[in-house]
């Protein structure tokens, strides 16, 4: 860190001589050690996955949820710091519940990334504040654009994606996304390797001895609810964000497990060989 | 530059002056609602051995004009109730999208598994009432709350004013007078809703809704019946739209006297 | 011409034509009444159970007598506008309960309550409460306390021995200042020189005045029946039975 020292990250808003804002970078370093985040984007839904580290035997297993529903049809994962995550999606949810009181409906995805990406570059424009120590994934299904994934980073940058990761275990998680024909999959495929990426994710980075639990949530549209399917199956409506079930849950589980094992496996082999 | 994040965005006062506060006050006192404007008629509900039926027509009117024929005036908050709303269409909607709807999803960010029922969409929606009556800003309607709570059928009902009860059977409106005698001899007290099946019942406001529609000017032949039904803690919500009522008869008519063109 | 050989009407049609003013009133009554009585060493509170609006009934089971806490002896009586009443008896819930957690577990003496209650009741002496309030319970040495108050918490801090209010509270109070507290009872042979001197009356005696006070009230008074709420407060805790009433 050749910066360190010159003085230009004392202050948020304050640019280096070569054009940096090394709170935000800062705040990226805090992400960056968060519990991994994912989220696919499929044809007919949304999955978000993340792996929640443990970070005391005495806590109650399956508490302290870090997925959060905003609205209906749109849910948040969040790598990084906690608190600024909690106060990210509050702010969601004010965004969303006002969306409705004024137009009557319920906030396109993309419309809600966008102004949470305003309102995380503010953030970085003022020296009484600090950035976020977030990257947040924010997915959902809307009327108009169908599945939507977005990810906003501590700089305000927001992108839409197929296949987003963010946290310790994101260079693992993005190179399994990659592999993966997201647009072509169906939710109930998303979710299988959703809980594969995770655990590869949680082995492959420095946290491993440490037991994490994996939440996963999707969004899907009800039948009812269904205005349009497109002729490659993108399936559009007012979606449902809610967790994804636990049997469903612990089945992806023990799949992804088995895929692990076969692969250390295959590695053995290679060694040896 | 102020800092504070309250001030984002705002004109510099050193540039512009200071913001002008009273530009934001409206120069004329707030007007409360005085009178409903657009209104629904009477909602009618009876319990039942495993829960609750209950109806309304799907008339709004303007004074003495049909205004909208199509208007639902029952609907479902949650897994566990129906609520039903006569009287100012405006306020029932605001009730109905925004107010209802916000309680629902704000319960739904916990995520704990648990779920509003019956008797807390009741309460929150007779404190709101009583709210707004205390601020001589009133929601002008009456509400009736059907669901299944606690493995009972429930009913209650809401006004303008705040004012709680509850009754095996209930009716708003012109349903006070014509509906609730007629729902009373089926269901005279609490335990007699045990003795009351399902069908009976749903044939019981479905005579209701006839003899409303035969003597209520205000009201359509056209109506909602949503059948709130449990078992322990598993409920189920059965919709009727669009029903019409069957095997009217206006023989009955003939009998009255003084209006029309019959001279004796 | 004199201004009294010409009045000046409005024309006709100018009611119709003057803009309609509809005033949002924001009380009515719900019927009803309630009777405490206090026995030395125990309370008797009861109310009907018949709600209504106008000549309709809304309910025949709307309890009016609100015990305030689980472990205490406080119980209140409400009448009058139904929203106002009840609102009153869940601040007064929520006030009992929150002294407890304030004070080491110690239940609101009835004292302690009744001075309450008038500060609420009070506190709203310009949007008045419309609801007429009996609170009672037993006091530290375990006699019973009565207090009743207007809607705008005028109260004895005295108590009294028996209260009655609500839609039917002429045709009660009579009877109870005859029942109670013996007016116009004179001892027997005196001549009517004599009056008959006051004492508490044993609890299965209140109960069969204040069962036949309802009986009554509900024999003359349209918006008095259904059903009788009964609740005893005594050394043996709370105790709360219902009769049946008239419907009709």
């Amino acid at each position: 860190m050749t910066s360190i020292g010159t003085g230009y990250d004392l202050s948020n808003s304050v640019f280096s001589p070569d054009g940096r804002n090394f709170q935000v970078e800062y705040a990226t370093k805090a992400v960056e050690n968060g519990g991994t985040s994912i989220g696919l984007r499929c044809k007919d839904g949304v999955v978000l996955a993340v792996e929640k580290l443990i970070q005391s035997k005495l806590l109650v297993p399956g508490s302290n949820k870090r997925i959060a529903t905003v609205d209906r049809h749109v849910g948040i994962a969040a790598s990084g710091l906690i608190p600024d995550a909690r106060h990210f999606t509050s702010r969601a949810r004010n965004e969303a519940s006002s969306w409705r009181k004024q137009y009557h409906g319920a906030i396109p995805v993309s419309s809600l990334a966008d102004r949470m990406g305003q309102y995380t570059q503010a953030y970085t424009l003022y020296s009484s504040v600090r950035p976020f120590g977030v990257t947040c994934i924010i997915g959902g299904v809307d009327e108009e654009a169908g599945p939507s994934l977005w990810m906003v980073e501590p700089s305000g940058v927001g992108w839409g994606y197929f296949g987003a990761a963010t946290g310790r275990g994101r260079q693992a998680a993005k190179a399994e996304l990659e592999k993966l024909d997201l647009p072509n999959l169906t939710v109930e495929e998303g979710v299988k390797h959703a809980a594969r990426i995770i655990h590869i994710a949680h082995g492959d980075n420095a946290g491993k001895d440490k037991d994490f639990e994996l939440e996963m949530t999707w969004v899907r549209v009800d039948k009812a609810n269904v205005v349009e399917v497109t002729e490659s199956g993108v399936v559009k409506g007012h979606g449902r964000h809610e967790e994804v079930p636990k049997e469903l849950v612990e089945e992806a589980e023990r799949e992804a497990k088995k895929a692990l094992e076969v692969e250390d496996e295959e590695d053995e082999k290679m060694e040896e060989s | 530059m102020n800092h504070l994040p309250e001030a984002w965005g705002r004109p510099r006062d050193d540039v512009y002056g200071a913001y002008d506060h009273s530009h934001l006050r409206p120069s004329m006192p707030n007007q409360h609602t005085q009178e409903p404007i657009v209104t629904g008629t009477s909602v009618v509900a009876l319990k039942y051995n495993g829960g609750v039926v209950i109806a309304a027509d799907n008339l709004a009117s303007y004074g003495s004009l049909a205004r909208f024929s199509n208007m639902e005036r029952l609907k479902q908050v949650g897994t566990h109730t129906v609520v039903g709303a006569s009287g100012d269409i405006s306020d029932m909607q605001y009730l109905f999208d925004t107010a209802l709807e916000d309680l629902v999803i704000k319960e739904e960010y916990q995520n704990d598994g648990h779920h509003l029922r019956a008797k807390h969409v009741y309460s929150y929606l007779s404190r709101v009432m009583y709210h707004r009556r205390n601020k001589f800003d009133p929601l002008w309607n009456v509400l009736l709350v059907a669901g299944w709570d606690d493995g009972k059928p429930f009913l209650a009902s809401t006004d303008l004013l705040g004012t709680t009860f509850s009754a095996p059977a209930l009716a708003s409106g012109f349903g006070a007078s014509l509906a609730v005698p007629l729902l009373r001899r089926v269901c005279p007290d609490e335990e007699s809703v045990a003795k009351i099946s399902r069908e009976r019942a749903i044939e019981a406001v479905e005579e209701c809704m006839k003899v409303l529609f035969y003597r209520d000017a205000r009201s359509t032949n056209k109506y909602t019946m949503a059948i709130v039904s449990g078992e322990d803690n598993k409920v189920d919500i059965e919709w009727k739209k669009d029903v019409e009522l069957q095997k009217q008869s206006w023989k009955f008519a003939e009998e009255i006297r003084g209006y029309g063109a019959q001279i004796v | 011409m004199s201004l009294f050989a010409s009045p000046s009407y409005p024309p006709v049609g100018y009611a119709a034509s003057a803009p309609r003013q509809h005033a949002f009133n924001p009380y009515t009554d719900n019927g009803g009444s309630i009777i405490g009585i206090a026995g030395d060493d125990f309370l008797i509170m009861a109310g009907d159970t018949r709600h209504t609006s106008g000549y309709n009934i809304n309910s025949r089971t709307e309890k009016k007598v609100f015990r305030l806490s689980e472990d205490s002896t406080l119980v209140l009586a409400t009448v009058g506008f139904g929203a106002d009443a009840k609102d009153i008896a869940e601040t007064m819930r929520l006030a009992v309960n929150d002294f407890k957690f304030q004070h080491n577990l110690k239940n609101m003496t009835v004292q302690a309550a009744a001075q309450y209650l008038f500060t609420v009741l009070y506190g709203n002496r310009f949007f008045p409460k419309y609801a007429y309030c009996i609170l009672g319970g037993l006091d530290k040495d375990g006699k019973a306390r009565l207090y009743s108050y207007d809607p705008v918490g005028s109260y004895s801090k005295e108590g009294e021995r028996r209260a009655a209010a609500g839609a039917a509270s002429s045709l009660i109070v009579p009877f109870l200042d005859n029942q109670v507290e013996f007016k116009n009872q004179y001892v027997p042979g005196t001549n009517f020189t004599v009056e008959r001197e006051v004492e508490y009356l044993p609890v299965d005696k209140v109960k069969k005045l204040v069962k036949d006070a309802f009986t009554s009230a509900t024999e003359r008074h349209i918006e008095v029946g259904d059903g009788l709420q009964l609740v005893t407060i005594s050394k043996d805790g709370y105790q709360e039975e219902l009769f049946e009433l008239k419907k009709d």
